[in-house]
């Protein structure tokens, strides 16, 4: 095929993706909806924000392609990557056929896993254009088709697949036994879950369910997409006109710098497909086109530990990132349409549509007409936006990582559901700070904000039927603003003084006292005492061996909150005097109001601390005078009389900051306090070292809500038609659990507990997933003493409590099937007298839908189980 | 076996071993002796030997213990033979003193000595003995209470970790060089009370014979220790000579909740631009021992020198009570330079502790 041939199909490929427009649709109202809480929302990214666009990303950093971005800890370096993979083909000079296959999981904090698999296959075409000045033009197209699996898994599901699986298939899914070893001896933040199972991910193309067969196959809560994309870039890398020197001593050094300006213009049309229940399916699809531009600038390298240690096999080595600046600034346009329809595939209509609608056919929809029994309407979304994000990532060598996201959109967005249509100004932001570094792994703090206006869409008086020109002016029936404020904090190590932080921000954040949060002593006051009695006789040659004692660290860290300014309320705020506000937004902000004028030296230290942004580094007392003085006069634009654009535009404006939270603050103090809902919700493991008493401590902290009086208000229609789109959210992954639940395990005599199960109903044989871990001196490690599937009868049934108890062996420990031998040599699967442990139990009918597990420590004592139970204070 | 006149040979090593170590450590301990006398009319006095600890914490009891008089003592005395491949045998005696006296918790003198003699069969093991003031210094504020510490007297300037599980003959591998020879200096230690700690100190090197020049050295040492690892610290430490000769090194230290003990520690020597007969040398230390008090505490020690010069050891105390112990090591050497020689060592010997 000559290349004009390939750039021509290529270019059709492109274009009939950019340019597909919208069928014409005739809609079915669903009669009822479900009350949801808008603070069950969740800050997970959209399915199709799950991955980088590539093109885009190649775009922003052409000429670094070998600068890794995905990379995201040691274990991801080590092994994680593994399946993330990118094979290319050079069909001519300029094109190449790519092949992408990438695997992503998060965690959902029950002990399960959400998976995303995702394959993305298309051709690629770059070129060099001219160069002028030494400025390189470039132009690009792409065209792909990508294809998601997203599905839960779990341990117990992993375990029981050594009896379901050919046994083949069981020794591929696990890496030849290398899995299970790995899982034995590494550490617990080790996920065996981003391995397992590797040919699921090229099997992605070929689960889509066309039929009824494949949507049998599909587990309950999983969801499969498939998208055809394409784009348009031109690249300009402005790299080449700074000083050769400098680019000289940068190669010579390894490492890549470009500074490229892209043009770009790509287009997605995407269905996704969930399995709601048995024979329920959902449907969405999303068309969206996005152009803008970008400028980016990196500086960095990759480089390879133990390089082709392994030859002959072709392994490049383990790939560590050295990246000292790597910032990228996008502006775009984004044209986006949602619709979402359910099918009931027992009915004939509903499994014709939803065999059509998987095809992109949406014809069954007929206007004037009602939608056949079996097919369901919910919503259509369609929304026009700009959108600005502003990334800056630092990476050192797999040690150490951070990274600031912030992104702001302003809509106008049309939803049609079942009572019609009507319009919605949406304003959003999101402010993400990440780190992560190879001892404490992540931590995270995001911030976001929504602000929904709700309009009525009003043809000027002065335009004609053939020129009609609209405004906007606020809903006369719907509530008309409603600003809603998110926090979510995640760290797997948090420390007291790092607890206390948080605590501080939540305080902050949502004005709640936070009262019932305990006094935790920053180190351990014993060790601290020891420590000084026998310091001063340690010889000063020993000083390295005399040891501080530190932060204690309390364990994993979790907390939400949200925050809901309703239309009142922020009516109240805007209605306050200038005075009142920038009075609020000087003490929110923590800057002395006598000195509201910015002086020569705060102006002189803010600009010359800017170029330390590059790198990653911004400091509050050089920004914040200068924050305040910006968001104070985009508030201040916002009076009684702004129309829903003005209301729009001034928060758009107010939230570029980097501190929301602060804006939290602000008005905080200009509302009437008790109208405002708020919520914090804290999670919190304690660590497994600590003494009984803090553990006591921490532990009951766990799942401790705050909440304010006011309650938080329905949602309305326009959050309904978002929360639906939310079932699209990795997060959302469910599993139809039914009512199997574990409602405690006490000890039974000898070497068993007594599991109770609530559930009468189902099956009363189940199957149980056990697993033992050593409990105690180890820190870095764990030793999983055995771990099995058994199947159990009730050995008592207890109408009263509607539950079953089962008795459930600590013993009978065997080998599985791929653990080495080598390992079978220091395995003992027994218990140990006097020694602690830990008890895992998950509980299934089928094997394939597992019940939320449970745990117990407890000790092996004078032969029987021994609960441990924390001291109380 | 032995012959007569080889037993009344060693034993009078042995004498004339007991009369220079008494000699050489008489001095000190007199002075202490002398110090505490005032004690007995002036404050109260504690005599505290093995793991010395004050009676309280002094955060709560300031007052009582600053006008207290502390003498802490630790005394160890070691008996060891060796066999080595190619049945050549040797054997070790060593006798070590540690003391710190302390008026209140400001005022502390340390000393710490040790007197050892060594003989064996074969040119390469040649009869040798040595006696050695380790520390000798005056030190001002209390370790672990206060930010700031002074110290002037005669020792080790700070440098590195400078740890080895080794004991008996065994210690004779250690490669001494890295950690240098004791010094007349002054030294400052800044500590934040958390988990970082910064040493400084400047000394005066020994003059060498014809050279009128005087030469000075000077250290520093950054300990910071991880809170999310409790018990991990990290040693970045350097070391300079005002001739040229440069030291680095690089540590880590793990102490497990059971106390065992992991250690890691890179260190480099670089000569002086002009001393090109001196090559730069290079340290890799790994080494794990089992806690202090356990009955037998098993520790291992890996030490390369340059990529050429490997030792491994693998030994055991075993403590009988507080007093008395027993250590058995295999120790494998191999010299990857020029002679290509390589070696076992099976060691044993008795241990007395104060």
């Amino acid at each position: 095929m000559s290349g004009l041939t390939s750039v021509w199909i290529f270019l059709l490929c492109t274009t009939s993706v950019l340019f597909a427009q919208d069928e014409k649709k005739d809609e079915r109202q669903k009669p009822e909806e479900k009350k949801e809480e808008l603070e069950e929302e969740q800050f997970f990214p959209r399915i199709d924000l799950i991955f980088d666009n590539p093109f885009l990303q190649r775009s922003l950093n052409a000429g670094a392609q070998v600068i890794n971005n995905s990379l995201d800890s040691l274990l991801e370096g080590v092994f994680y990557s593994l399946l993330d993979n990118e094979f290319s083909q050079n069909l001519t000079s300029h094109i190449r056929l790519v092949e992408n296959l990438g695997r992503t999981v998060f965690t959902t904090g029950q002990g399960k896993y959400v998976v995303v698999d995702r394959l993305l296959l298309g051709p690629t075409y770059r070129r060099e254009i001219m160069r002028h000045f030494n400025i390189i033009f470039n132009q690009g197209m792409d065209a792909s088709v990508d294809m998601l699996n997203i599905y839960l898994r779990s341990d117990p599901q992993r375990v029981a697949e050594e009896v379901s699986l050919p046994t083949w298939r069981y020794v591929v899914n696990n890496w030849f036994g290398v899995l299970p070893f790995l899982e034995r001896v590494l550490t617990p933040s080790f996920n065996a879950n981003e391995l397992y199972d590797p040919l699921r991910q090229v099997e992605s193309p070929f689960t889509f369910p066309f039929d009824r067969k494949g949507f049998a196959k599909m587990e309950l809560g999983s969801i499969r997409s498939y998208a055809l994309q394409g784009g348009l870039t031109f690249p300009i890398n402005l790299e080449q006109i700074s000083d050769t020197s400098i680019l000289d001593n940068l190669d010579r050094l390894g490492f890549e710098f470009t500074v490229p300006y892209t043009l770009f213009l790509e287009g997605e049309y995407r269905i996704n497909v969930l399995k709601k229940s048995k024979h329920i399916a959902w449907v969405g699809l999303t068309k969206s086109r996005k152009s803008g531009h970008s400028l980016s600038g990196v500086i960095g390298a990759t480089y390879f530990l133990l390089e082709n240690s392994l030859r002959p096999i072709p392994w490049k080595g383990i790939p560590t990132q050295l990246s000292l600046i790597d910032v990228s600034l996008i502006r775009s346009l984004i044209d986006r349409f949602d619709q979402l329809y359910e099918f009931d595939l027992r009915k004939k209509a509903g499994y014709e549509g939803f065999q059509k609608a998987l095809r992109g056919d949406f014809t069954f929809v007929k206007k004037g007409k009602p939608l056949k029994k079996g097919i369901s309407f919910h919503f259509t979304r369609q929304s026009e936006s700009t959108v600005k994000t502003a990334d800056n990532k630092k990476n050192f060598l797999l040690l150490y990582r951070n990274k600031t996201d912030h992104s702001l959109s302003k809509a106008e967005v049309k939803v049609k559901d079942e009572k019609g249509d009507f319009f919605v100004l949406e304003n959003e932001s999101r402010y993400d700070q990440e780190s992560w570094n190879l001892l404490t792994g992540e931590k995270e703090v995001n911030v976001s904000h929504e602000l929904a206006v709700n309009v009525e869409k009003m043809m000027d008086p002065k335009s004609t039927l053939d020129d009609p020109k609209y405004h906007y002016i606020f809903h006369r029936s719907m509530k008309p603003k409603q600003l809603v404020l998110k926090l979510q904090i995640k760290d797997r190590f948090a420390r007291v003084k790092d607890f206390y932080s948080y605590i501080d921000l939540l305080r902050l954040f949502t004005n709640l006292p936070l009262e019932e949060i305990p006094e935790i002593p920053a180190t351990d006051d014993n060790e601290l005492s020891l420590r000084r009695r026998a310091s001063p006789f340690i010889s000063p040659l020993s000083s390295p061996q005399n040891f501080h004692i530190t932060n204690t660290i309390i364990g994993k860290f979790n907390a939400t909150a949200i925050v809901v300014f309703d239309t009142p309320v922020l009516t109240h705020i805007i209605s306050r005097s200038e005075s009142e506000k920038r009075s609020a937004f000087y003490k929110a902000f923590e800057r002395d109001l006598e000195r509201d004028s910015l002086s020569f030296f705060d102006r002189l230290r803010y600009y010359s601390a800017y170029p330390l942004r590059l790198v990653n580094l911004s400091f509050d007392s050089v920004n914040l005078p200068l924050e305040v003085r910006d968001t104070l006069n985009a508030f201040l634009k916002i009076t009684p009389e702004s129309q829903p654009l003005e209301v729009l535009d001034a928060f758009y404006e107010m939230f570029d900051t980097e501190y929301p939270h602060r804006l939290a603050s602000a008005f905080f103090i200009l509302s009437p306090l008790k109208e405002v809902p708020r919520k914090a919700t804290l999670y919190v493991s304690p660590a497994r070292h600590l003494a009984d008493k803090v553990k006591a401590l921490i532990g009951a902290m766990n799942e401790k809500s705050f909440q304010a009086e006011a309650p938080f208000p329905e949602l309305e229609r326009y959050r309904i038609a978002r929360n639906k789109l939310n079932a699209f959210v990795p997060l959302h992954v469910k599993e139809e659990q039914g009512d199997i639940l574990i409602l405690r395990i006490s000890p039974d005599e000898g070497k068993a507990v007594k599991v109770f199960v609530k559930n009468h109903l189902s099956p009363h044989r189940k199957l149980f997933f056990v697993r033992v871990e050593t409990k105690g001196t180890l820190k870095l490690g764990k030793s999983v003493v055995g771990q099995k599937i058994v199947e159990a009868i009730p050995s008592q049934v207890s109408p009263k409590e509607d539950s079953l108890s089962y008795t459930i062996k600590l013993e009978g420990f065997e080998a599985q099937k791929l653990d080495t031998q080598l390992w079978q040599l220091f395995q003992d699967n027994d218990l140990k007298e006097g020694k602690d442990y830990h008890l895992v139990i998950s509980v299934s009918h089928d094997a394939r839908t597992w019940s939320e597990a449970s745990s117990l420590d407890f000790q092996y004592k004078n032969g029987s189980v021994v609960p441990i139970v924390p001291e109380e204070n | 076996m032995f012959t007569r006149k080889q037993i009344d040979s060693q034993a009078f090593a042995w004498r004339n071993q007991l009369r220079s170590f008494l000699q050489t450590t008489s001095l000190p301990v007199l002075a202490l002796i002398a110090l505490s006398m005032p004690t007995l009319v002036f404050g109260k006095f504690y005599f505290l030997t093995n793991e010395c600890q004050l009676p309280s914490d002094p955060v709560d009891e300031k007052g009582s213990l600053s006008r207290s008089f502390f003498l802490c003592a630790n005394g160890l005395a070691n008996l060891d033979g060796m066999y080595i491949t190619n049945k050549r045998f040797a054997s070790l005696s060593r006798y070590k003193i540690k003391t710190s006296f302390h008026y209140g918790l400001k005022h502390t003198l340390f000393y710490q000595g040790y007197m050892e003699q060594m003989g064996g069969t074969g040119d390469e093991l040649p009869f040798q003995r040595e006696s050695r003031s380790e520390l000798a210094i005056y030190q001002y504020g209390t370790p672990g209470s206060d930010r700031v510490l002074f110290r002037v007297g005669h020792g080790l300037l700070p440098f590195g970790i400078n740890r080895t599980p080794l004991v008996g003959l065994n210690q004779l591998f250690d490669p001494r060089f890295f950690w240098g020879s004791p010094l007349p200096h002054v030294g400052l230690t800044l500590d934040n009370l958390k988990n970082l700690t910064f040493e400084v100190a400047a000394g005066l090197e020994k003059e060498i014979d014809g050279d009128e020049s005087k030469d000075y050295s000077f250290s520093s040492r950054v300990m910071y220790d991880f809170s999310v690892l409790n018990g991990t610290r990290a040693v970045l430490s350097f070391l300079g000579q005002k001739s040229g000769p440069r030291k680095m090194g690089i540590g880590l230290l793990n102490f497990a909740p059971n106390r065992s003990l992991f250690h890691l520690e890179w260190a480099r020597y670089r000569s002086a631009p002009s001393g090109e007969e001196e090559p730069d040398r290079r340290l890799l230390r790994i080494a794990y021992q089992d806690p202090p008090r356990a009955k037998a505490q098993t520790y291992v020690l890996y030490d390369d020198v340059n990529f050429q010069h490997r030792l491994l050891v693998v030994g055991s105390k075993l403590s009988f009570n507080t007093q008395f112990n027993t250590n058995l090591a295999i120790a494998y050497k191999k010299d990857e330079t020029g002679m290509k020689r390589h070696r076992w060592y099976f060691s044993g010997g008795l241990g007395f502790q104060l």
